[in-house]
Formats: structure tokens, C-alpha cells, sequence
């Protein structure tokens, strides 16, 4: 199996619109890639690339050592899964699974043997004969898969294949992906918005956003440390908590909420992670937050509420005001939206206000003017604390 | 109106409320009342023409027209069918409209395609200009057509009939419409599945336009089974004239027999029957087609 790698890739499209601009990432051979990002984001023009259905700006893409911007999409060996499966509606199950052989001259014992073989490895045994049309969803997403399995490729696309399907048979197709490539070993690149299917599927994910690469690295890498605010923001869900707040001299403020770091002086954005937030007692250095929506999950309850989050530039913007000016932001400045994941034995009631402590280790900084992470030094003791303190 | 919305207070304000006024309605739906005529207007002609090929020659010839006639005389058929080469005209008239569906089936749907899903310099000028020459009469192209096909030296031959009509403006506007229609992840998806271009097209976007060039069928069998213009232009001996010509035979210059003249158009119409009835279903579902993914 070869490695994919893109060499400062840019694609911009006639109407001006840049969807991929100036990416740069290697696939390994038989590596399960993950690329992840908004809509609009360029992860799926990343995608019809790879596959020959769209040409590079600039840049080159290679599949193992060989350049193929100029290659054309047949002579490339890759299959893809499409959102919408694209399987041909004049043809049976068999016939959609064996045209990729028969577009090949594969010779006809041996497309029937291949056709077979995965129709009992994705279960489509019994649907040889059906049309498209008269199948479920799920059964046409294993025949897009088995359509694409069949040539048995050297690198594996799947775009969204997940997204048309409902929730449980999402959940077991996305065990079925893992185990098929866990067995084939195919180098796969796989789009996806979805949160769950980023976290779960791959050896490592690729964010993206507005074309360009935000952060690579192993799921849990990314997720424990997001490289920008970003990246902070879109994986995880929840998503993060994403506080303005400011640090003067090893103290980071935002609100109510001061910690201790070892960052420079500046803005900064305050990242809590929904899980990081735990309910406390009256006692104890905490934050308040006044509980809007509970949502019981079983297993965990998701809280919305609000938090006192003054800025501390607060008062200097506020003198700065005239008097009869309407303090527009008043609203989001006093207090902020947050999201809190607590265990069900914890449940506040909707409309009171809770004291939640925060688990140090887990509190991100970033520069409020770039974005960036700013590295705090978590050896030192990092604690939180209430502003009268 | 109701400060406490209750089960009771809706039941009650249901209650309350004055019944639908009833309307009387009619047992069809309005628009036959406009339909109707214009129908009658259409078949007039047709029922006229099949009752003055069952007349008598005197009451064909009668004024004030015979609408009711003394017998049914289906000899007439029998007599146009001998007193002219009717079955070559039949077979020449066959030759010709199937060449040309033929050849608009193919060369359409090539250049359709191309003007549908290739990018290449000028796509769209050109398609606009196609799409202008549709405005042109074809009366004016006649002659620059018989010249270019005269300079070729295919006067008089089955060749120069049909060569002109292989292709149309028209049927390239249609299955240009018809295939962008088409999602366009198909011909994707058989790209990678290592199907060349003109492979695409006709194992994929071929077969999923059946309504399409069926309806296209249709229509130019219909044009060139009725053309008269253009085989009296460049046919010139009897043994080559397609039906429609060998009809005109059927005209005298100072006397018709129109009993016998509508005999034979009556039986030269059965064909293009058969050709709408044979493409009806994929006709109709051209339509169906369109709510389908």
C-alpha cells in the first residue's frame, strides 16, 4: 500500500473561490486518515484531488512516490464511497459491484469469484439481484463500500459515507469500517464533519478549516492539546468553553474565574472543557453558573447556563463610552454561555445556580489575538480560585 | 381569543363554527370546459379525413361535404394500395426515418454531451449560437442545404435525403437539458471505476436517459416520416419517394380523387401511431423521472 502526501497543494476554483489553500500532509502507507472540518472547509475538494476529479492549483500530489496531478482518475488506483453512494440505478447489486472489474477486462469467473466474496463480507449476498431503488440505505452504503472494495484499491476514499445513515446504524457501520480496514490494511482517507467518527475512526485526524490545515495528530493528541482556538472549538462535543480573560503577571482572569500560569501578560482565551467542570459545594473556590437547560443523557448530564464573566478591560472600555450609548455587548460581556458535562447524581435544577470547581490540568490558554495555544507549564501548581481571594 | 387553550374550548369553537360553505361541484374538473373545444378543434380534421376514406368518389367530391356517408367502402384502401407503388413508398419512408432517429440518437446525444459535462473553450458561445439557429426557418435553409448536398453529387440518392438529418439543433438541446439533469457523482464515480469518456456516456448516462431519447425519438420519426418539402426537393425518381411524395402522386392537377388520397393517408399515419404507443411509457415517464434521485 502506498502513502498519500500533498506538497503545498492549492486548489482555486474558477469563480476565485480558494477551497484548498497551500496544504501540505502525508498519509501513511495504510493509514486510517481522518480529514475533519466544517462545511466549506476544503476537506472534500482535499478528497476529489486525491481521487482525479479535480486538478491542483499548485502543488503536487503524490500517491507513493509517483506524481498524479497529471494522472488521470481511472489511471489512478483508488476507489471512492460517495456521500450520496452514486451506485448506478440501471444496474443490479451484482452488476454495480462487478463494474469496476469489468471496466478492467477482469475476466468473467473471476469478477463473479470477487463479486461473491464481498458481497459475503458485507453481508449483500441475498441483494445480488435488486436494483438500487429497492434498497435500504444502509444496504446501499455497504454496496457503495463493497463497490469500492472490490478492485481491492491501493487507497480507500470515503466521503462522509456515514452522514445519510440513521444514528444506530451509523454506530454499526462505523465498527464495521474499523474492522474492514483493521483486516484489508488499505491506506484510507475519510471525510467526515461528524465529531464522533473523527474521535473514533482514525490513527490520526487532519482539521481543517477555510482550506487550510489547522492541526494533525493522534484523536486524543488533538483533542488534549488543540493547537489553536479553532481546533479548541470544533473537536469535542460539547464543545469547549471558550472564555475571554487576560493574564497579568502569572494570573489569568476571566470573569469570576482567576488561575494561576505561566503565561505571558496579554489577552487570552480561556478554554474549559465541558468535562472539566465539576460540581462543588457552597465551600471551596469555584464558579457560579446559572443553570438555563439540563439535559439527562443517561450516563452524564449536559448543562447549559450562563457564567459572571466581566472582562477584565471592563471598566477601561466602559469609561470610554458616552452615557447614553446603549451598552450593546453588555449582555455577552457580563455574562457568558457555558456547557458543563456532569455526572447524573449532580443534576441541577433548570433556573438555579450552581457552584462548579474546575479541574486545573484541564484549562487551555490561547493568544486572543492569533488564536494560537499558549504553553502554560503544568508543573506548576495551577488552582482556581474566586476573585475575592 | 381563548386565554386558556383547553380540548373543551377548541372542541366548542368547532362546534360553533358556521359549516364549509358546500359548492356545487361540477362532476369534471373545470378546465375540461376549455379543453373540450380545443379538443374537438384537433379532431375534426382527423375524423374527417377517416370518414372521406370510407366515401363513395361522388361524395367525396360533394359540396356541402357528405358527413354521413352511404357505406362504409374500405375498397378504397384496397384500390390506393394498387393503383400506386405503395410498399416501396412505405419501405422508402421507413428507410428514411429510421436513419434519421438513428443518427439523431447518436450525434445528439455525443454533442449534448459534450456541451452538458466537457469544459472546453467557447462551450457556452457555442451553444447560444446552436440554440440560435433554431430560430432560423427552414425555409431559408433549404436551398444552401440543397446546394452543399448537390456539390457533394448526393442529388437523387437515398445518401443526400437522409445525410442532412442525422443531426438536429433541437435534439442537442434536449438531451443537453435532459442530461445535466443527471447527478453528476454517477459519471464521477465510473471515472474512477476506470470508464473512459464516451464509455460514460454510453453505459451510464445512456441508459438513465431512456425518457429522454425516447421522446426525442418520437419526435423526429414524427418529422420525418410527415417531411414532403425535402425529399420533393432532392428525390427525384418515383422508386425512391418516401410515402409523403408518393401521396402527392395521388393529386391529380385537375381532378383528386380525395376518397383514395385520404385512404392513403390514413394508412401512411398508422405507423407514427404504432411509434407513440410503442414509446408512450418511456414518454411518460420522462416526467416521472424528474421527482426521482
Amino acid at each position: 500500500m502506498p502513502s498519500v502526501s500533498f506538497e503545498s497543494v492549492t486548489k482555486r476554483f474558477e469563480n476565485g473561490a480558494t477551497a484548498v489553500d497551500d496544504l501540505s500532509l502525508e498519509i501513511h502507507d495504510g493509514e486510517f486518515m481522518i480529514l475533519v472540518g466544517s462545511s466549506g472547509c476544503g476537506k472534500t475538494t482535499a478528497l476529489r484531488m486525491i481521487a482525479g476529479l479535480e486538478r491542483p492549483t499548485r502543488g503536487a500530489i503524490r500517491i507513493g512516490e509517483q506524481v498524479v496531478n497529471e494522472v488521470s482518475a481511472k489511471d489512478r488506483d483508488i476507489a471512492m464511497v460517495f456521500q450520496n453512494y452514486a451506485l448506478y440505478p440501471h444496474m443490479s447489486v451484482a452488476r454495480n459491484l462487478g463494474y469496476p472489474l469489468r471496466q478492467r477486462r477482469v475476466a468473467r469467473a473471476e469478477v463473479d469469484r470477487r463479486v461473491s466474496e464481498v458481497a459475503k463480507m458485507l453481508g449483500l449476498d441475498e441483494l445480488l439481484k435488486r436494483r438500487p431503488a429497492q434498497l435500504s440505505g444502509g444496504q446501499r452504503q455497504r454496496v457503495a463500500m463493497g463497490r469500492a472494495l472490490v478492485r481491492e484499491p491501493e487507497v480507500f476514499l470515503l466521503d462522509e459515507p456515514l452522514s445519510n445513515l440513521d444514528a444506530k446504524l451509523r454506530v454499526q457501520m462505523r465498527a464495521e469500517l474499523k474492522r474492514l480496514h483493521a483486516r484489508l490494511g488499505i491506506t484510507t482517507i475519510y471525510v467526515t464533519h461528524d465529531q464522533v467518527e473523527a474521535m473514533t475512526l482514525g490513527h490520526r485526524i487532519a482539521v481543517m478549516s477555510e482550506g487550510r490545515l489547522q492541526q494533525i495528530g493522534a484523536p486524543q493528541a488533538v483533542y488534549d492539546t488543540p493547537r489553536n482556538v479553532f481546533v479548541a472549538g470544533f473537536i469535542g462535543s460539547p464543545p469547549m468553553n471558550l472564555l475571554r480573560g487576560r493574564v497579568h503577571q502569572g494570573h489569568v482572569r476571566a470573569g469570576d474565574l482567576e488561575l494561576e500560569c505561566a503565561a505571558p501578560d496579554g489577552e487570552v482565551i480561556v478554554g474549559l472543557r465541558p468535562e472539566a467542570l465539576k460540581r462543588i459545594g457552597a465551600e471551596g473556590p469555584g464558579l457560579e453558573l446559572e443553570v438555563a437547560v439540563v439535559e439527562p443523557m443517561g450516563d452524564e448530564v449536559i448543562v447549559h447556563g450562563r457564567i459572571a464573566a466581566e472582562l477584565a478591560a471592563r471598566p477601561a472600555e466602559a469609561a470610554v463610552r458616552s452615557s447614553d450609548e446603549p451598552l450593546l455587548l453588555a449582555d455577552e460581556e457580563e455574562s457568558t454561555a457555558m456547557i458543563a458535562r456532569l455526572d447524573p447524581q449532580d443534576r441541577p435544577q433548570e433556573g438555579s445556580s450552581v457552584r462548579l470547581g474546575i479541574d486545573p490540568a484541564a484549562v487551555h490558554l490561547f493568544d486572543a489575538g492569533t488564536g494560537e495555544r499558549i504553553e502554560t507549564r503544568r508543573s506548576e501548581p495551577v488552582y482556581a480560585a474566586t476573585k475575592e481571594q | 381569543m381563548a386565554t386558556i387553550a383547553s380540548l373543551k374550548d377548541d372542541t366548542f369553537l368547532a362546534i360553533d363554527d358556521p359549516p364549509p360553505a358546500r359548492r356545487r361541484r361540477l362532476p369534471f374538473s373545470p378546465w375540461h370546459l376549455v379543453l373540450a373545444p380545443v379538443a374537438v378543434v384537433m379532431l375534426v380534421p382527423l375524423v374527417w379525413m377517416v370518414i372521406l376514406s370510407l366515401e363513395t368518389k361522388s361524395e367525396a367530391a360533394n359540396f356541402p361535404p357528405v358527413l354521413f356517408p352511404s357505406g362504409l367502402h374500405f375498397g378504397n384502401y384496397v384500390t390506393t394500395w394498387n393503383s400506386v407503388p405503395f410498399g416501396d413508398f412505405f419501405l422508402n419512408s421507413l428507410a428514411y426515418s429510421a436513419a434519421t432517429v438513428a443518427g439523431n440518437l447518436l450525434f445528439c446525444s455525443l454533442a449534448a454531451y459534450a456541451f452538458a459535462r466537457l469544459k472546453f473553450f467557447g462551450r457556452d458561445v457555442l451553444f447560444v449560437v446552436l440554440l440560435a439557429t433554431l430560430m432560423v426557418p427552414y425555409q431559408v435553409l433549404l436551398i444552401p442545404t440543397f446546394l452543399i448536398v448537390k456539390d457533394i453529387g448526393m442529388v437523387n440518392s437515398v445518401g443526400g435525403l437522409i445525410m442532412p438529418n442525422l443531426c438536429s439543433a433541437f435534439g442537442i438541446f434536449m438531451l443537453r437539458q435532459f442530461f445535466r439533469t443527471l447527478p453528476v457523482e454517477l459519471e464521477e464515480a465510473a471515472r474512477i471505476d476506470g470508464t473512459s469518456r464516451l464509455g460514460i456516456l454510453f453505459k451510464i448516462v445512456l441508459p438513465l436517459s431512456l425518457p429522454a431519447l425516447a421522446t426525442l425519438a418520437i419526435i423526429q420519426f414524427m418529422w420525418s416520416w410527415n417531411d414532403f418539402l425535402w425529399p420533393l426537393i432532392i428525390i427525384n425518381s418515383a422508386t425512391r419517394d418516401p410515402l409523403q411524395l408518393g401521396l402527392a402522386t395521388l393529386q391529380g392537377a385537375h381532378y383528386t380523387e380525395w376518397n383514395l388520397l385520404m385512404a392513403g393517408t390514413v394508412m401512411s399515419q398508422i405507423p407514427m401511431l404504432a411509434v407513440f404507443l410503442i414509446a408512450q411509457r418511456w414518454f411518460i415517464r420522462s416526467i416521472a423521472f424528474t421527482g426521482m434521485k
